[in-house]
């Protein structure tokens, strides 16, 4: 956790110090400011040197609690970042709790298909159903860049990796969690927006670059 | 023949390009919607609670929402113009129908459509009906795209289906891109109006004569129902063209024993031969998001036999 802070620190100007190391120091700092600021306004209000300070601690505050949010401390439902205690790892696994695979069940009247099969058929069936509860235990994993657009918040890592069995709208879920928005438009190569059911292994394989799916996002509508 | 499709005598060499993709868009399905009974008005007759309507197979089945609706507003709980934050569905025996998907898609795979099946319940007196639910909530099932913001969203939803297509196409979204604001007003207005002069014209500018690769989604209809997008080449590694049964091959390759063949390739309401290459396939029968839809079905005892 303190090698975010600290990388993040490094290409922050409005932070005086680039020594804050930890959430703690950071929170020792701020509050020590917070408390310089109040009573600067109890003796002297108004005066255009506390009006600066107010501004900078208010900035400070801002961007620290930006920070907080970036590192997802929050606990999820649905989707499981990996715990902002344990030790930050170069990659993200994006997992969802219940295995949901997007298959849809067939209408009774078709399954009254499954009736009139030839035996040979009776069996193939068998074998890809058996092979798809085979499949759903299966951990293979793709590669997702994330690329923000415009003013939205920067994901960290920036890559993340998610089972390749999974539909996009889990790393459409993923996404609105870790930086905190209620809507967020994902496209694909800079290019289309994808439909939230397709597997996300499917488009991998269709749109990678190099090893990875490159997703950028937006708060807003950015490729119509 | 109610459930109107391409006649498959007729689809030989007879037939010329522009003949068969008239027939892909003038192909329709009749289909009755009933309302589900939680969402009625006490003391509405049953003839209230339905609406029939014949809908082109090549369209989002959404888009005919706002008329069904409008059709049922003496009959429905639900105020149109309260803010609920509900949302409408279609559903068929209880499986949710996405919207997403060309109706036709949607009727084939539904039905796991085995089309001399269907062909052999016609007579002269009856049609084929296609009989679904109208639901309505605010938690839509999952795999539902919730419509929060009308046709605005169905549009946008299509552009990006196109978008996509054009991407696998060409290796850019550039064409559809660069569509003058006239061009991509009247492609759109094209599928509203069913226009089929203005969506070929515009969408040939999309489809080049060359694809680097070609959209096709698959659908799995038995024994679950599941859809595989593929990016396909026209020409294999070994310069061959490539066949609807070398990619059925490799997604589905229990269904190929020894000499026997299990499954159909159903595309349009109409059994599509297995040795058919994927770019002339695409260009008679592609839809109007820019894929090529095939459903995989299977083949009946009966048939089995007889081969």
């Amino acid at each position: 956790m303190s090698g975010i802070l600290e990388s993040e620190s490094d290409n922050d100007d409005s932070l005086q110090s680039s020594t804050v190391s930890s959430v703690s120091d950071s929170l020792r700092q701020q509050q020590q400011l917070h408390q310089e600021q109040q009573q600067q306004q109890s003796s002297s209000s108004g005066t255009p040197r506390n009006a600066t300070t107010g501004n900078l601690v208010q900035s400070r505050l801002e961007h620290y609690s930006r920070r907080l949010s970036m590192l997802g401390l929050d606990s999820s439902q649905e989707v499981v970042a990996p715990d902002a205690n344990s030790k930050i790892e170069p990659t993200n696994v994006i997992e969802s709790d219940d295995s949901y695979e997007p298959t849809q069940d067939v209408p009774i009247s078709a399954s009254l298909q499954l009736h009139q099969l030839p035996q040979v058929t009776n069996r193939a069936i068998e074998k890809i159903e058996k092979q798809a509860s085979g499949t759903t235990k299966s951990q293979e994993k793709v590669q997702i860049r994330f690329q923000p657009i415009g003013s939205i918040s920067q994901i960290n890592p920036s890559v993340c990796k998610i089972t390749a069995t999974q539909p996009f709208s889990l790393v459409v879920q993923f996404l609105k969690k870790r930086i905190k928005v209620d809507e967020v438009f994902c496209y694909i190569n800079n290019s289309f927006a994808p439909n939230p059911q397709l597997i996300v292994g499917n488009l991998w394989s269709h749109f990678k670059v190099g090893d990875e799916l490159i997703v950028s996002y937006c708060g807003t509508t950015a490729f119509g | 023949m109610c459930v109107n499709a391409l006649p498959r005598e007729k689809a030989g060499t007879t037939m010329n390009m522009d003949q068969i993709r008239e027939l892909v868009w003038s192909g329709a399905i009749n289909v009755q919607i009933n309302v589900k009974q939680s969402l009625l008005l006490n003391e509405v007759s049953h003839k209230e609670s339905l609406v029939n309507v014949r809908i082109p197979r090549d369209t989002y089945l959404v888009l005919y929402l706002p008329a069904i609706v409008s059709h049922l507003r003496n009959s429905l709980k639900i105020d149109p113009n309260g803010n609920d934050g509900g949302t409408y569905w279609f559903e068929f025996e209880d499986v949710p129908l996405f919207w997403n998907y060309p109706l036709g898609v949607l009727y084939d795979s539904m039905l796991a459509l085995n089309p001399p099946g269907r062909v052999s319940r016609d007579t002269e007196n009856s049609i084929n009906v296609w009989k679904i639910e109208l639901a309505y909530g605010s938690n839509p099932p999952a795999g539902v795209i919730p419509l929060i913001n009308g046709i605005d969203q169905i549009k946008s939803y299509w552009m990006h289906q196109w978008k996509q297509s054009c991407y696998i196409l060409n290796g850019s979204a550039k064409q559809v891109m660069s569509l003058s604001m006239q061009d991509s007003q009247q492609f759109w207005g094209s599928i509203l109006n069913r226009d089929r002069t203005n969506f070929g014209r515009i969408s040939s500018k999309i489809i080049p004569k060359r694809p680097k690769f070609i959209p096709i989604i698959l659908h799995q209809t038995l024994p679950d129902i599941k859809r595989i997008q593929l990016s396909a080449t026209e020409c294999k590694d070994d310069g061959s063209l490539q066949t609807v049964a070398d990619l059925a091959k490799i997604q589905f390759p229990e269904f190929f024993q020894d000499n026997q063949v299990l499954m159909k390739a159903v595309s349009n309401g109409i059994e599509v031969p297995l040795h058919s290459n994927v770019f002339e396939l695409y260009q008679r029968l592609m839809s109007f998001d820019g894929f090529l839809h095939v459903c995989i079905c299977l083949v009946s005892n009966d048939e089995y036999g007889e081969a």
